[in-house]
């Protein structure tokens, strides 16, 4: 009876929680856009892969929510429709595909700040892995559910200096291009059971 | 730059009533076409750099060679087998390119694991056999066009090719990759020349399509193109290249075809037409008459689209706009290049060429892409094999194993999407295309009108 009644009291103390596994699916989107002396640029993907774990009925209210992701991109799917502008960007003396083939977010920390319907708006915080260095990244983000799916969307915008990649500057005829350093991150990541 | 870039509806620019925003997407396709021909060796559009693909060459009869040594110019489509089951060919395909491995039977160089993609330059009755079991061993698949020399066979390949979304597929419809013509796309969807009326091509060459060889058997398997029985005759065999570039630019179908052939010279060497007249009808009024001989030589080759607003002529690696009188100004025709030809000024249409001023200095570049459309077509498969590889790949490490239909979606949005592919025919084209020339062959062998339905354009 007392090996029960302290098997209940564990139980009771520990917050319900209900989490689901949520894999990415197709349909996800990617873009990023920047800007140089010549023009605005922008590359885009359609391949967010990766696993999103958290308690779904949980994002309904705001507060923090327990919840884990893994956001894997392959960078070499990020494309800007043009031939020599991927090669610079793939290349060695940029996101350097072979020795880093991957872009990763890991998300430790979840807070819905709002929830209207089946829309929550939240605040996440994890680490963002680029170029092979890892920093520390916080950006709100929309969360909608319907039925079985999760769509995560957001934006932030990063420095490509802070991940040791100096904006490329390719020389052409007419002179050189600079390109600035900020780069502005949209994505939409399409996640369901 | 992907045709998706450069998709200009011809509904859209007439919404736009010709406005300045209309002007600008063409000045901007016109720059952005400047730009992509700038670098050190601008004859091509990939680099050395470019990730190679093994190809495997089966076939090596003059189409065959002719492939090899666009292959020998191409660092990312090494030639690493080659087949032939003539023992002379083999032999000359050892000799030409040591490099390469030799197979008598295709089937043994499908096998080899090192060949990642095939191009298939055998007679058309072949085609069918030798694609299926190739996209069965895994390989990529160049096929010659035309892909079949029945609809029933065009109609396999295209349908078996669309259910191996992992694998990419080009038909040989070689004019949809040569940049001067991909350059003229975005014009001509725009409306450059207002109302479709007529268009015509020519193709003259003074030639004998009878081949000889000491084997006795051996000349007979060459000589497809003038057995009735096996031969896609001249529309086949010629005529479909520009008529399905006719069809692409101004987005139509036609509805029927008539037809008239007779062999004048030649008639002692062959005994299918040596020269042909075709008209195509289409819906909208609009008409495509095309000439085909193989006994003279006189002007050569060219397709001429008219409309209301103005004639394009395309010839080889080179275009001219040929505007009416009471045409509206569209904008950017003032700054281009004019030059005498046919007797009137025409707009040079040039790929590769401009002569916008960047910098505060005008520049002028004559069109750079010099090598023959086979080229363009050889480089866009390597190009779009290594796209469609990788992304594949990525795709099946990110979400798994999926079925045809989710891959093909996903390959649609993602590599369409970012405008990562070389521009190309893939094998829905090239069954069209193929269905197209039949039925224009059926008419000069019954030299009667021939409906075209729907039913006999779709896989």
């Amino acid at each position: 009876m007392k090996k029960i009644s302290l098997i209940l009291l564990v139980a009771l103390s520990l917050p319900a929680v209900a989490a689901d596994v949520y894999k990415a699916k197709f349909g996800s989107k990617l873009r990023l856009d920047g800007d140089s002396s010549v023009h605005k640029w922008k590359a885009e993907s359609r391949l967010i892969g990766g696993s999103f774990t958290v308690d779904a009925a949980a994002l309904a209210k705001p507060g923090s929510v327990s919840a884990k992701a893994e956001v894997k991109i392959p960078v070499r799917q990020i494309k800007s429709g043009k031939k020599k502008m991927d090669e610079v960007m793939h290349g060695e003396k940029c996101f350097d595909v072979k020795k880093y083939p991957l872009i990763t977010f890991a998300l430790n920390g979840l807070d819905v700040k709002q929830a209207r319907g089946s829309l929550s708006l939240c605040s996440a915080s994890g680490s963002i892995t680029i170029h092979g260095v890892t920093k520390p990244l916080e950006m709100p983000v929309t969360i909608a559910r319907a039925g079985e799916k999760l769509t995560v969307k957001g934006s932030t915008v990063l420095k490509m200096s802070d991940f040791k990649i100096t904006p490329p500057s390719p020389q052409l005829p007419a002179g050189k291009i600079v390109t600035k350093d900020e780069v502005k991150i949209t994505f939409e990541w399409v996640t369901a059971k | 730059m992907s045709e998706n870039n450069q998709d200009y509806n011809r509904r859209d620019f007439i919404a736009a009533g010709g406005s300045l925003a209309a002007t600008m997407s063409m000045m901007k396709a016109m720059e952005a076409r400047a730009q992509d021909s700038e670098g050190k060796d601008a004859a091509r559009r990939t680099s050395d750099d470019t990730p190679p693909v093994k190809m495997g060459l089966i076939g090596y009869g003059p189409r065959g060679r002719e492939i090899a040594r666009s292959l020998a110019q191409l660092p990312s489509a090494p030639l690493v087998a080659v087949s032939d089951h003539y023992g002379a060919m083999l032999r000359r395909a050892k000799r030409e390119a040591p490099k390469a491995k030799g197979y008598e039977n295709y089937a043994d160089l499908l096998k080899d694991k090192d060949v990642e993609g095939v191009i298939i330059a055998t007679a058309p009755h072949e085609h069918k056999a030798i694609v299926l079991e190739a996209l069965k061993a895994g390989k990529h698949v160049y096929c010659e066009a035309p892909l079949a020399h029945t609809s029933e066979d065009a109609r396999a390949i295209a349908k078996t090719a669309a259910a191996t979304p992992s694998l990419n597929f080009q038909s040989g419809l070689q004019f949809r990759s040569e940049p001067q013509r991909h350059f003229m796309f975005p014009f001509m969807r725009a409306g450059a020349i207002g109302n479709p009326v007529h268009a015509r091509t020519q193709w003259h060459k003074k030639t004998d399509w009878r081949r000889v060889s000491p084997n006795a058997e051996r000349e007979k398997a060459i000589n497809w193109r003038i057995n009735p029985e096996l031969s896609p005759g001249l529309a086949g065999e010629i005529g479909m290249h520009q008529v399905d570039l006719v069809n692409h630019f101004l987005s139509l179908k036609p509805k029927a075809v008539s037809g008239f052939g007779s062999n004048i010279h030649w008639r002692e060497r062959f005994p299918v037409p040596d020269t042909v007249n075709l008209v195509f009808e289409y819906e909208n009024g609009f008409s495509l008459t095309q000439e085909i001989t193989l006994s003279n030589s006189f002007d050569g080759e060219y397709e001429v689209m008219h409309g209301t607003n103005s004639a394009v002529m395309l010839r080889g690696a080179q275009a001219w706009m040929y505007k009416e009188a009471d045409a509206p100004l569209i904008g950017w025709e003032v700054y281009a290049r004019k030059m005498p030809h046919y007797g009137a000024p025409g707009v040079v249409l040039a790929a590769g060429a401009t002569t916008l001023s960047k910098g505060g200095k005008k520049l002028y570049q004559e069109s750079t892409f010099t090598q023959p459309p086979l080229f363009y077509s050889l480089e866009a498969f390597a190009y779009n094999c290594h796209q469609v590889k990788t992304t594949v790949k990525d795709f099946v490490d990110t979400f798994g194993e999926a079925d045809a239909d989710t891959l093909r979606d996903f390959l649609k949005d993602q590599l369409g999407g970012t405008g990562s592919l070389l521009p190309a025919a893939d094998a829905t084209e090239g069954f069209v295309a193929n269905a197209i020339a039949l039925k224009a062959n059926e008419a000069v062998k019954v030299g009667k009108r021939v409906g075209i339905e729907a039913n006999d354009l779709t896989v």
